[in-house]
């Protein structure tokens, strides 16, 4: 079977695209995507991500509709969704079909729209993804987050503040990156006083939720000399379960890297998914991991936190942004040494994980 | 139109009273129920209405608003160990004060929400603090 590549890949920034549609802000990532790839291959085959659409856009059927939109009409065409992790599983698909000989070069389009309602409409889409009867009973995402946290502080003995630290990095990190959609800095007293959400999870505790398209192009060996400097993709590990909050079990793997020659973009949801993440990979001790960031390069973009959260479309933002650190064309914060890379996306409850391992 | 009564209607088991399967091979319980365990993918599983008694592990007081349930806000939600043994996060009720971890708590049913263009009313289980 052949070996999988990434040969192009391009983002719109993270923001409220008020004047755009889904489909403006896809044929942007695409416009994008021919800019960097010089001379295009023939593409058999897109993969578009997305989970909100059909609630929040009134839209379905995006794959069909966007390989009209791009030129690509009669080419397999699909939409794949799992929640916030639809990203991830659009590259296992993506992966899988380049690895069989399916395909050859594959078009995945990571794609979320999240600003055309007030936050209570958009809160009511997301609440989707939980159990039905959940849902019926009014829950919503946050207080699950919120959950998670007390039992982490119960757990390790943490106070709120420790959480500071994840907010303070990303929003440093997010300051260099022209993708990112909330870039200024934070200091400890603006997230102390931010307003509550669901104690003890404040604002700044929970990735802001907007806009945005991504996009990526994935060749068999026999393309990889579109790019100069193609990116393989080695494996896509998947991993699910129902998580238990009070022992705090989620089902993510250890990762096989090096932490500080590895660049790496996990799914922060939440501040504590970011702890909960790092130590499961095994990049941090247990109970320590947000005290000690320095040391690697992790959401060098400013994570979901701060270079957003755009929904179905996060994992393809993690992949291109890892992509470009590992051909040295990341215009944010650069990975010091990185050689190979790590993508963990994730659902925003940590259900399901996807991890794309890359290697320049 | 935002509350359909048949869609109300088939998740009764769950909204009105605590039903759950438990696996006949590995002794696993799964709420809301399913034909399937999903610790072990048995199909030889056993529906079981749970008492609805549990002790409250963790809670937490909610802001953050949702379409069709802002008149319940905020709202306190508890991470509750039910007595036969599954974990579930619940929306809590008749509590002003935030709830103290350990508590027992039991389900009751209360109005969830009110469909405005028809009238129609949502009714399902929030647990209460007993002692």
């Amino acid at each position: 079977m052949t070996k999988v590549f990434i040969t192009g890949a391009s983002m719109v920034p993270v923001n409220r695209h008020y004047d755009m549609s889904l489909f403006d802000l896809a044929e942007s990532a695409f416009m994008g995507l021919r800019k960097t790839v010089e001379e295009m291959p023939e593409v058999d085959a897109i993969i578009v991500t997305n989970s909100f659409a059909q609630k929040l856009e009134n839209q379905s059927m995006l794959g069909f509709k966007l390989s009209k939109r791009l030129g690509l009409s009669g080419k397999l065409s699909m939409t794949v969704e799992q929640g916030d992790a639809s990203g991830g599983a659009g590259i296992l698909a993506a992966y899988s079909i380049v690895k069989s000989g399916v395909a050859r070069n594959v078009i995945v389009v990571g794609l979320d729209k999240f600003s055309d309602f007030p936050s209570k409409f958009v809160n009511d889409a997301v609440s989707t993804t939980l159990e039905d009867v959940s849902y019926y009973e009014g829950l919503l995402p946050a207080p699950y987050g919120a959950l998670i946290m007390k039992s982490y502080m119960r757990k390790y003995g943490v106070k709120e503040d420790y959480f500071y630290n994840w907010a303070i990095k990303m929003h440093s990190n997010a300051l260099e990156n022209p993708y990112a959609y909330l870039r200024f800095p934070v200091d400890p007293e603006t997230v102390r006083k931010s307003q509550e959400v669901s104690t003890p999870m404040k604002l700044f505790d929970i990735a802001p939720r907007a806009d945005g398209a991504s996009s990526v192009l994935i060749s068999s060996e026999d393309f990889k000399k579109v790019s100069d400097s193609p990116v393989e993709i080695e494996a896509v590990e998947f991993d699910s379960g129902e998580p238990t909050i009070s022992s705090l079990e989620f089902p993510l793997r250890k990762a096989q890297v090096r932490g500080d020659k590895t660049a790496i973009e996990i799914s922060d949801s939440f501040s504590v998914s970011a702890a909960i993440e790092l130590e499961s990979l095994g990049l941090a001790e247990k109970g320590k991991s947000l005290e000690s960031l320095d040391s690697l390069n992790v959401n060098l973009s400013g994570g979901l936190k701060a270079r957003g959260y755009p929904g179905g479309a996060t994992g393809i933002y993690q992949v291109a942004e890892v992509y470009m650190q590992l051909i040295d064309q990341f215009p944010g914060k650069k990975a010091r040494d990185a050689e190979e890379g790590l993508v963990l996306n994730t659902d925003d409850l940590l259900r399901t994980s996807y991890m794309i391992y890359l290697r320049r | 139109m935002r509350i359909s009564p048949p869609q109300i209607w088939r998740a009764k088991r769950s909204l009105y009273k605590l039903t759950a399967s438990k696996c006949n091979r590995c002794g696993n319980v799964d709420l809301p129920p399913s034909n399937f365990c999903s610790k072990c993918g048995s199909s030889e599983v056993s529906v079981v209405t749970l008492s609805g008694n549990g002790t409250l592990l963790l809670a937490t007081e909610n802001f953050q608003q949702r379409a069709g349930y802002e008149k319940n806000m905020p709202q306190y939600v508890g991470l509750i160990k039910l007595d036969e043994g599954p974990e579930i996060v619940a929306p809590l009720t008749d509590v002003t004060d935030e709830p103290k971890e350990g508590s027992r708590v039991n389900a009751v049913l209360r109005k969830l929400t009110t469909d405005s263009s028809n009238g129609l009313i949502e009714y399902g289980l929030k647990f209460r603090v007993v002692s």
